[in-house]
């Protein structure tokens, strides 16, 4: 539906409640004489408007006598709610005035006033009855659990953190052992640094591999021992090993 | 059994910056300061559970459950001038966890080598708060009567009307409104007028 239509459509609605403006209803008669089916929208929506008119006029059975026992309990809650406020005592003191010069003929209501007083007289009584402790001994029962509540968080907390320490020195252990190795394991005792590139230069001639370290590797550890410098090293050439020889430190 | 009206209005007598402090030394590790609201409180939340449970070791248990909880909570308490009514919410909601049969997991009562002889409840027969001033069948008749209200209700009546905290600061702890509140005290009243009415002299 486009806009124009939908425009129809909500136009043939309002008119139903005779809610449209002199423009408006000019508008949609001019469409309706032009085009059947806003006519027909505006014939739908009429009928639709007498059916929900008539709807809402069929006779409900209704328990008046239910309606008015409800309408009378909300009042005596009400009237039993402001009493209880009267004799709490919780009222200002104009509502307070009111509702005695309300209530002060009304039997029922002093009553109920009187009622929620003497209630609240018992239960005055009943809470002032305090059972027997020993409120220094209960203080120092709670004190000492919560103390043993802190130590065991502080012994969770030590745990968590000696747990973590281990990791980590295990990490470092091994990261340790691991250094060690490789340096055995290299040519001049030093881990090359960075990536490092083998090219075979014409193994169909004599097997001549050329080797070549990462000059971006930090002076120290590049050349740590005197070791020749990386320009010098490239190009050395080595006899190509033979099957199941290594590289060590590749 | 002890009747000390003026004890149970101890901590609303705080306004709040004392907690405060305590709370933010308790969090730097001060453990005395925590002592000081224990001391402040205890009172007050062995009260309201005594009258929520009807029974002293249960209150016990259930005061002592909520400051440990309070205690490994704290560092979450927004307001910390709010202590007592946050403490008094965790006091009512174990209460009440405790009445539905799923009682706290800790009890500092029954840990090994912990004899409580100072909390130790009077013995069966003495306990009941109604037995000085209020005879005993009245008393357990407003027991029953304050233990078959609806949980609002009970907890409303029980700090207002029972503990006489502010109406305020009892729908600050129940998390409903001043009205609410007033309605729920006034829905228990009307409930215990009518159980009770055989009580009640003309």
């Amino acid at each position: 539906m486009n806009r124009d239509a939908e425009q129809l459509e909500r136009l043939a609605s309002e008119a139903a409640d005779a809610t449209l403006s002199a423009a408006e209803r000019a508008q949609l008669e001019k469409a309706a004489a032009a085009d059947p089916q806003v006519r027909a929208a505006v014939g739908a929506y009429a009928r639709l408007a007498a059916r929900l008119k008539a709807w809402r006029a069929l006779p409900t059975s209704v328990d008046l006598g239910a309606a008015a026992q409800a309408i009378h309990d909300r009042i005596e809650s009400q009237t039993e709610f402001t009493m209880s406020q009267y004799a709490d005592g919780a009222l200002s003191e104009a509502d307070a005035r009111a509702a005695a010069l309300r209530f002060s003929g009304d039997a029922n209501a002093m009553r109920i006033e009187r009622e929620h007083r003497q209630v609240q007289e018992l239960l005055d009584q009943w809470g002032t009855q305090q059972p027997a402790v020993d409120w220094s001994a209960m203080q120092a029962r709670i004190s000492a659990a919560v103390r043993r509540e802190a130590a065991t968080a502080g012994r969770r907390r030590w745990f968590r953190w000696a747990g973590g320490l281990a990791v980590a020195a295990s990490v470092v252990v091994a990261a340790l052992v691991g250094f060690r190795t490789l340096r055995g394991r290299t040519p001049g005792g030093v881990l090359p640094q960075g990536p490092v590139q083998v090219r075979i230069d014409r193994p169909d001639a004599g097997g001549v591999a050329a080797v070549k370290f990462d000059e971006s590797a930090p002076e120290g550890i590049k050349n740590p021992n005197g070791l020749q410098k990386p320009e010098e090293r490239r190009g050395v050439a080595a006899k190509s090993p033979a099957r199941g020889d290594e590289y060590p430190g590749f | 059994m002890e009747s000390d009206p003026a004890a149970k209005l101890t901590a609303v007598s705080s306004d709040g910056s004392e907690d405060a402090s305590w709370v933010a030394s308790t969090l730097a590790g001060d453990l005395r300061a925590f002592d000081r609201l224990i001391e402040r409180y205890q009172r007050r939340a062995l009260s309201v559970a005594y009258r929520l449970l009807g029974n002293l070791d249960d209150a016990s248990e259930v005061c002592q459950e909520a400051f440990l909880r309070a205690y490994r909570s704290l560092d979450t308490l927004d307001a910390a001038g709010r202590f007592g009514a946050w403490l008094m919410r965790i006091v009512s909601n174990l209460a009440l966890n405790f009445r539905r049969g799923r009682k706290p997991t800790l009890s500092l009562f029954t840990e090994e080598g912990e004899g409580d002889e100072a909390m130790q409840p009077p013995a069966r027969g003495t306990q009941t708060p109604a037995q000085t001033a209020i005879s005993g069948e009245l008393g357990e008749a407003i027991q029953k009567a304050v233990d078959g209200l609806p949980e609002k209700q009970r907890l409303a009546l029980v700090m207002f009307a029972i503990e006489g905290m502010p109406q305020k600061e009892v729908a600050e702890i129940l998390e409903m409104s001043v009205e609410a509140v007033k309605w729920n005290v006034f829905a228990a009243r009307k409930t215990l007028r009518e159980r009770l009415a055989e009580y009640l002299t003309e």
